[in-house]
């Protein structure tokens, strides 16, 4: 094996090269005193089986290859078993959790305006602050200051549904004497009046 | 504690049942409207849920909770069996 050998190994590899450097006996390789090992010619016999068997099987730290095969197995079995037991836990977390996908999935929740409603008698004074919260199967439209939370399959449906509790409340409110009315729906009553006019 | 999921029916069930608020015919929307009415006076109104199996959005239930000026763990009370209209009844009187 020539100096340009040497040279090019020591450049690809550093001073100590690569694993199949074989040293003088030691087993610890340098670039300068070493013979490069073909393991494709050690495969077809090209190579001393004896010679190459002595010394093939150290690196160049001076450690024996089969121990670090062990070890990195024992690794590699280790890693296995981590891996398994995550799946296994994974899985009984997911059969915790088997709630229909509308309920698991959290909801996007996005604010928007309602500027009219579905009546000729009723209009309202301004846009009314509204939240959307979408989930998979089903949209809510909430009107928290009213406690109304209309639904339906989708934006549309569910913001209708809100209109029609409003005008519902609003009218079945001034249906009610005022005498009649508890606390909460005296407020509800003042809200909607603020809200919403009456059509001439 | 918070709301448990329930069917939708379930708490119509306990709602119609237990509570038996005043309800109001002629809604616009899908659902049923009703009124508590306690010793004469209109103090609270409900949204009845449909007769359906679905779950009922933890949302939902929370806006009927509060309608019912019920906290979480007497919302399920309620639906679970354990609180009874009249015992109901005697939780509101000792709201405000």
């Amino acid at each position: 094996m020539g100096n340009g050998v040497d040279k090019a190994v020591s450049m690809i590899f550093g001073s100590t090269g690569p694993p199949f450097l074989v040293g003088s006996g030691a087993g610890k390789a340098e670039a300068s005193t070493t013979m490069y090992i073909d393991p494709i010619a050690l495969i077809e016999g090209e190579y001393s089986t004896e010679v190459a068997t002595a010394t093939i099987y150290e690196d160049f730290y001076g450690k024996k290859i089969n121990e670090r095969l062990s070890a990195i197995e024992e690794d590699l079995r280790e890693l296995r078993e981590m891996i398994q037991e995550n799946l296994r836990n994974k899985d009984d977390s997911l059969k915790l959790r088997e709630v229909p996908l509308g309920q698991a999935m959290a909801p996007s929740i996005i604010s928007t305006q309602i500027r009219d409603l579905p009546s000729e008698k009723y209009e309202l004074k301004a846009p009314v602050d509204v939240i959307l919260e979408i989930y998979t199967d089903e949209v809510l439209a909430l009107l928290p200051e009213l406690t109304l939370c209309g639904e339906g399959k989708n934006e549309l449906e569910a913001i209708n549904d809100l209109k029609a509790d409003i005008i519902d409340l609003l009218e079945d409110l001034e249906d009610m004497p005022q005498a009649d009315l508890g606390t909460k729906p005296k407020l509800w009553k003042r809200s909607l009046e603020l809200m919403v006019k009456r059509c001439q | 504690m918070s709301i448990n999921q329930y069917e939708e029916k379930e708490i119509r069930k306990s709602i119609l049942n237990k509570i038996d608020p005043k309800i109001k015919a002629g809604s616009r929307s899908k659902h049923d409207k009703g009124y508590i009415v306690l010793d004469g006076t209109v103090v609270g109104k409900v949204k009845i849920p449909n007769n359906h199996d679905t779950i009922m959005k933890k949302k939902k239930s929370q806006y009927i909770a509060q309608d019912l000026k019920l906290e979480d763990d007497e919302f399920n009370d309620l639906i679970d069996c354990s609180l009874t209209g009249p015992q109901y009844y005697d939780l509101l009187r000792k709201r405000p």
